[in-house]
């Protein structure tokens, strides 16, 4: 039927509603709206964890659900570390090293290098699939050290989670022998 | 029976052949009583075989960043499920884990018993393979785990790559917004390769 046929139709066919009539379909349908609405919220995943050892309560749902959803959390959270645990002391004081932001992370990284517990060196940004194989250290000793990576909010680029470091070694290049 | 008779040896020759018999047992004797090496010296070598990692190789691991919990109304906390709850040890070559820190974050207390700390917003809990870790004393000085072997992996395929960290742990005096999850701290893993050493 043509659009304007139908209209006309209903004008000389549809049964007259009374004033009191409306307002009840409308708080009806306001009400419908409501229940429709607070059903999609409650069927939302859960916010997830952002940082660390974190707490919330319990909802009025199964011990199975929360364990679920616990252990969902965790895993979401895995980050992978990926550093060599060798690094070379170059002319310079530049450091040959290797610290690798594994593709299948899902955020961004950065790392700092320590000796004694002394800050030596913070990188920039890592994305997934990018890697770092050197850095100036030029106070940086042979011997132990340690390489702290530490995961990214993948939108502000700050922080977010626990970080977790590798105890590397520094060694100065091999002598050639003639 | 009887025996053609021999010839007599002379006497000078008989001293002489006296004298070579009792050279060469001498000299049997010493080779029988000298140290081995000494006999050896000049007939084996020795060889060191050493091993070590390729400098090429990574060191890779995934570790978890958050470790969450539910606090149930008396304040006790529920967290993951150990097996969900796993660092695992990816590299080629064996890892363990050698120090545990934990930082508060977000004013939080971190209390060697929440309930009897009597500040507010004050949580204890523990992880591990066997819980052996205590988040309040991790968060004064990391906790050397360096001679546990409960923390060492395995490498990569060897079906002892991860290690289960199992949590429990309580809150007090609770005067956050709960309905959010909220942060109460962090916990920093430290990596070495190898296997623990027996302190």
């Amino acid at each position: 039927m043509k659009a304007s046929a139908r209209s006309r139709t209903r004008s000389t066919n549809a049964p007259k509603h009374p004033a009191r009539t409306r307002v009840v379909l409308m708080g009806a349908a306001a009400l419908l709206a409501a229940g429709a609405a607070l059903a999609a919220w409650s069927m939302l995943p859960r916010e997830t964890a952002t940082a660390g050892a974190t707490i919330s309560t319990f909802e009025e749902i199964d011990r199975e659900a929360i364990q679920a959803e616990l252990n969902r959390q965790v895993q979401e959270s895995m980050m992978t570390v990926a550093v060599s645990p060798v690094c070379t002391l170059e002319e310079g004081g530049t450091l040959s090293l290797c610290v690798m932001n594994d593709e299948e992370n899902s955020m961004p990284q950065a790392f700092s290098l320590s000796q004694n517990g002394e800050v030596l060196f913070e990188s920039g940004t890592i994305y997934p699939g990018e890697e770092i194989t050197s850095c100036p250290a030029p106070d940086i000793q042979e011997g132990d050290a340690l390489i702290t990576v530490q995961g990214l909010n993948p939108t502000t680029e700050e922080p977010e989670g626990s970080p977790a470091a590798v105890e590397v070694a520094i060694n100065k290049p091999s002598a050639a022998v003639g | 029976m009887s025996y053609p008779r021999q010839t007599p040896i002379p006497k000078r020759t008989r001293e002489g052949m006296a004298a070579v018999c009792a050279g060469l047992c001498a000299g049997a004797l010493a080779l029988a009583c000298s140290p081995p090496i000494a006999w050896a010296a000049d007939n084996e070598g020795t060889t060191e075989v050493t091993v070590e990692a390729d400098p090429n190789a990574m060191l890779l691991f995934r570790v978890p960043t958050v470790i969450p919990f539910y606090a149930a109304p008396d304040g006790t906390l529920t967290g993951p499920s150990a097996e969900y709850c796993q660092v695992v040890n990816e590299s080629v070559f064996g890892i363990h884990v050698t120090s545990v820190g934990v930082a508060e974050q977000g004013g939080w207390t971190l209390a060697p018993n929440a309930a009897a700390e009597g500040v507010d917003n004050s949580m204890d809990f523990q992880f591990g393979p066997s819980r052996q870790v205590d988040a309040h004393l991790a968060s004064e000085n990391p906790v050397d785990v360096s001679s546990d072997p409960e923390f060492n992996m395995g490498y990569a395929g060897s079906g002892l790559e991860a290690i289960n960290i199992q949590t429990a742990g309580d809150v007090a005096r609770v005067t956050f917004d709960l309905s959010r999850p909220v942060s109460t701290s962090t916990i920093s893993w430290t990596v070495a390769p190898g296997f623990a050493t027996e302190a």
